[in-house]
């Protein structure tokens, strides 16, 4: 079986009636199948896995499959394509400590694949329909080039709404008037929202007047937890202050990389952050590197069927986090809580992008 | 005489795309045409969009990868482009 029929496979069938049993193999199968592909096709690729005296016939598990540190992506621009024409955009990575930013190649078809797992994650919570949709950011964050991935994250979120209105100027002010507009046309009806955890918290939260009633809003959010915990706020405290201020009380935080754009890890009513049916994760003791059991903490090794264009499909991560069994979702029977960045890693994530409010008046 | 419904989905892309005559529109493909990227796929939709006063679903956005398949999309919301 091919790696597109794997994917494939698993985009299609309905995540209720996917069985651990069956998910591991099919992961299993493509990811080898992907190893093979990038083996083929990415130098570096190849010298690594000679490094590593890689065999196939030795990978029983998905644990067995080799994985790529996350910051050798920030080192090398690695791609998977004969000709580098294909190359439909490049995404960098946010990195705001002076350290170099990953570059992720991307051609037509993995951001065609990105796009279709995207769509398959969110369903569960937004069904097939499109909904009217206030970005949580301003416009000139989806014309940077190349594309940074928080333009990236909010222009693959733009597919999911219509009538999309930016909620900040280029400034960062809250368009009042705008959203007002926006509010008083689709408040009656669900509608969604989309934007960075410490933006929506500190940008548009702190902004926002209590008058307004977001009690249809669905919010989408993502970009790592570092500034939130820096103020002391959880994602319990989070949620209840938006539902207390303005009312909105659907709220879904998720978990992704850059170099697995596409690959979600979508919060469910426990908290915890469920793989998606393409994907798996596996946590790693950070000295031995060997798999931990559920319970311990060490560092997030992601597994993902979407990556083509580049050597993307095991990344050991800098963040750390833990295993919990749960009921089985996506064909999983465990979920993930991320805990923290692993000591010595560089601060990175979407949100911490952008500067505090304090931090920003003071450039002005 | 009135415009046909290909017409107007002809001067959709035209327009939106910046292309000159309607000539090359069937050999455009997303992702493969300069003005036709991610953000170029957003503004052509909401544009099909309010030309035919109809709301795509996320698979329609993500089929639409070239002028035949935005026809066949009209198709499905009950509009026949092939006249």
């Amino acid at each position: 079986m091919t790696t597109d029929m794997t994917f494939e496979h698993l985009l299609v069938k309905s995540a209720e009636s996917l069985t651990p049993q069956h998910k591991t193999y099919m992961m299993l199968a493509g990811l080898l199948e992907l190893t093979s592909h990038h083996q083929r096709k990415c130098p570096h690729y190849t010298k690594i896995l000679q490094g590593l005296e890689f065999s196939s016939k030795n990978c029983i598990s998905i644990e067995d499959v080799p994985f790529l540190p996350v910051n050798l992506f920030k080192k090398f621009q690695l791609h998977s394509l004969s000709y580098p024409d294909q190359i439909i955009k490049t995404l960098v990575s946010s990195s705001t400590s002076g350290n170099a930013p990953s570059m992720i190649s991307i051609d037509h078809e993995t951001g065609t694949r990105q796009v279709r797992a995207l769509n398959k994650t969110l369903q569960r919570i937004l069904g097939n329909r499109r909904l009217p949709m206030l970005i949580l950011d301003m416009s000139s964050v989806i014309r940077s080039v190349p594309l940074t991935a928080r333009g990236a994250g909010v222009l693959g979120m733009m597919r999911f709404g219509h009538a999309h209105c930016f909620a900040f100027d280029e400034r960062m002010q809250l368009q009042e008037k705008e959203i007002e507009s926006f509010l008083t046309k689709n408040s009656n009806n669900p509608f969604l929202l989309f934007g960075f955890t410490f933006i929506a918290w500190e940008y548009f939260l702190q902004q926002c007047p209590t008058s307004w009633d977001l009690g249809q809003g669905v919010l989408i959010h993502s970009g790592g937890w570092k500034k939130m915990q820096s103020q002391a706020v959880s994602p319990d405290t989070f949620k209840k202050t938006f539902q207390q201020k303005i009312g909105l009380k659907k709220i879904y935080n998720f978990y992704g990389l850059v170099e697995q754009i596409g690959s979600i890890f979508l919060e469910q009513e426990n908290g915890l952050l469920a793989p998606p049916p393409f994907s798996d994760v596996i946590i790693r003791d950070p000295f031995t590197l060997a798999p931990l059991p559920y319970g311990k903490e060490g560092l997030i090794q992601l597994l993902s069927l979407v990556p083509k264009s580049y050597p993307g499909h095991s990344i050991l991560t800098s963040d750390m986090g833990v295993l919990h069994p749960s009921e089985i979702i996506n064909g999983s029977p465990h979920c993930l809580e991320v805990t923290r960045r692993a000591p010595m890693a560089e601060i990175r994530g979407c949100s911490d992008t952008a500067p505090n409010r304090s931090e920003l008046a003071n450039e002005s | 005489m009135t415009i046909t419904t290909l017409e107007r989905l002809k001067q959709v892309f035209t327009k939106t795309l910046e292309i000159s005559g309607s000539n090359t529109l069937h050999i455009l493909e997303y992702n493969k045409t300069p003005k036709w990227d991610s953000i170029g796929h957003m503004q052509l939709v909401a544009a099909i969009e309010t030309e035919f006063d109809i709301l795509m679903e996320t698979e329609q956005i993500i089929d639409m990868s070239c002028f035949e398949k935005a026809c066949l999309i009209l198709g499905e919301h009950g509009i026949d482009c092939t006249s």
